[in-house]
């Protein structure tokens, strides 16, 4: 009985995981004034906030009625704590969306940084099925090169004469994506090793 | 100093090994839960503790249970029973004995009080203590047998504190019980353990997640896993201990 619960909350994460990672891989379009991409973003984090909902509703059914223990217990909680970080991220790539931004420079960082943040949602894919081997130094190293493109982004701005508080958004933003995708993580490796790790 | 401890304990009911070498450290003023499966030993371990199981005549015990640092087949069984008591999964009152009579009998058969009035306040602090004084003061003449399931087992509860132990094993003791007398129970266990030390065996692992501060589990007579409580339950170590909480086992 408790495993199709479990199986269909992970069910229904997965696909957060799919709609976050979208909503990542298309914000720097909206950001070049994409007025489709801004329409979609939206529509994700719409998405996102009622699948969000129906996790958390699900989870607490599943505790109430089940009172799981042991890896059960730590998979329910920590898909709730998941499924927040997701809904988050949708937050704040859709926030991005609403900007515009025409400096090459911080363009070209702020791809960079959707670039490994889209590398550290394969890496969770890859642990979502089974490999949590190295998950924690892959994420780690990944977080630390999206924090050296915010700080190259934010040093740029700083020489500027003239900068618009929408792109340092935009940098606190992506970088604050990347912790999150370092909490899924460390969630994960929770699930599986009954470890409490931090990534950052 | 723990409260009890088994050094390599095997039980036999004739040629079934029940017990398989257990070694156990119970500390002191704590509630400690032992769980597993029916038939994996749970309650032959609980009744080794007080010698018990003595009274079965094709038990064979080998090993040691050490009381607060002493063997127990040292000291007189009278003794190690008084020290430790213990509460069965159907409550047992004498139903034809008062209330008052039920918690006061133990005491007075053991000559611990000098007095009528040393006996009534022994009787009240039990029953106090047992959670159960308020509903029954007003009658205490009254038979035991006409209290409801939930109160018999305090009254139980009561009887075997009013002998000062320093150990309470309760074996089930909510077995029977709805969930209101459940949670009474569960809060006892919560405010008695301040004062003495609660070994209690339950095949409920939501009970033993509630109630107790160390756990055990047991399989086939073998101790699987003991921790803390919430060790146990967030994270455990066996495999086995995981399918048996989840309800995989089997």
């Amino acid at each position: 009985m408790i495993e199709r619960r479990l199986e269909a909350l992970k069910s229904d994460v997965l696909e957060l995981h799919k709609l976050a990672k979208r909503s990542v891989e298309i914000c720097l379009k909206g950001l070049r004034s994409d007025d489709e991409i801004r329409r979609e973003t939206a529509r994700i984090e719409q998405m996102a906030d009622v699948l969000n909902t129906d996790i958390d509703f699900n989870c607490v059914t599943a505790i109430a009625l089940y009172q799981p223990v042991a890896r059960d217990l730590r998979f329910i909680i920590s898909m709730m704590k998941i499924s927040s970080s997701y809904e988050r991220i949708t937050d704040l790539t859709q926030e991005i969306t609403m900007y515009e931004c025409s400096d090459e420079f911080l363009l070209e960082k702020f791809d960079n940084m959707v670039d490994t943040l889209l590398t550290m949602f394969e890496v969770i894919e890859r642990a979502y099925e089974g490999d949590t081997e190295n998950l924690r130094r892959q994420l780690w190293a990944l977080d630390d090169l999206v924090d050296r493109y915010y700080v190259e982004a934010m040093d740029r701005m700083s020489e500027m004469s003239r900068c618009s508080v929408d792109w340092i958004i935009t940098a606190r933003h992506l970088e604050r994506i990347g912790d999150l995708l370092g909490k899924i993580g460390a969630r994960i490796i929770f699930i599986e090793e009954g470890r409490r790790v931090w990534i950052k | 100093m723990n409260a009890i401890e088994t050094i390599n304990l095997r039980i036999w009911y004739g040629n079934n090994e029940v017990i398989r070498g257990i070694n156990l450290a119970i500390p002191e003023n704590v509630c400690f839960a032992i769980m597993g499966p029916s038939g994996c030993g749970k309650s032959t371990l609980l009744r080794a503790f007080n010698r018990l199981l003595e009274l079965n005549e094709i038990a064979r015990v080998e090993g040691d249970v050490k009381l607060f640092g002493r063997s127990v087949y040292g000291m007189d069984s009278v003794e190690v029973r008084r020290q430790i008591g213990m509460v069965f999964q159907i409550p047992n009152p004498f139903p034809h004995l008062s209330i008052y009579d039920n918690v006061a009998l133990g005491v007075r058969y053991n000559r611990l009080v000098e007095s009528k009035r040393e006996l009534d306040k022994i009787v009240e602090w039990a029953l106090k203590k047992a959670a159960l004084w308020d509903e029954v003061k007003d009658r205490l003449k009254d038979r035991a047998s006409e209290l409801s399931g939930g109160q018999m087992q305090r009254l139980c509860i009561a009887r075997a504190l009013a002998m000062r132990p320093k150990v309470l094993l309760m074996d089930e003791p909510t077995a029977n019980l709805d969930p209101i007398s459940t949670r009474k129970i569960e809060e006892l266990i919560y405010e008695l353990k301040k004062e003495l030390t609660i070994v209690i065996v339950t095949h409920s692992p939501a009970q033993a997640a509630r109630v107790s501060d160390y756990v055990a589990f047991l399989y086939l007579g073998k101790l699987v896993e003991v921790g803390k409580t919430e060790d146990v339950f967030e994270n455990p170590k066996e495999k086995l201990t995981e399918e048996y909480l989840t309800g995989r086992m089997g």
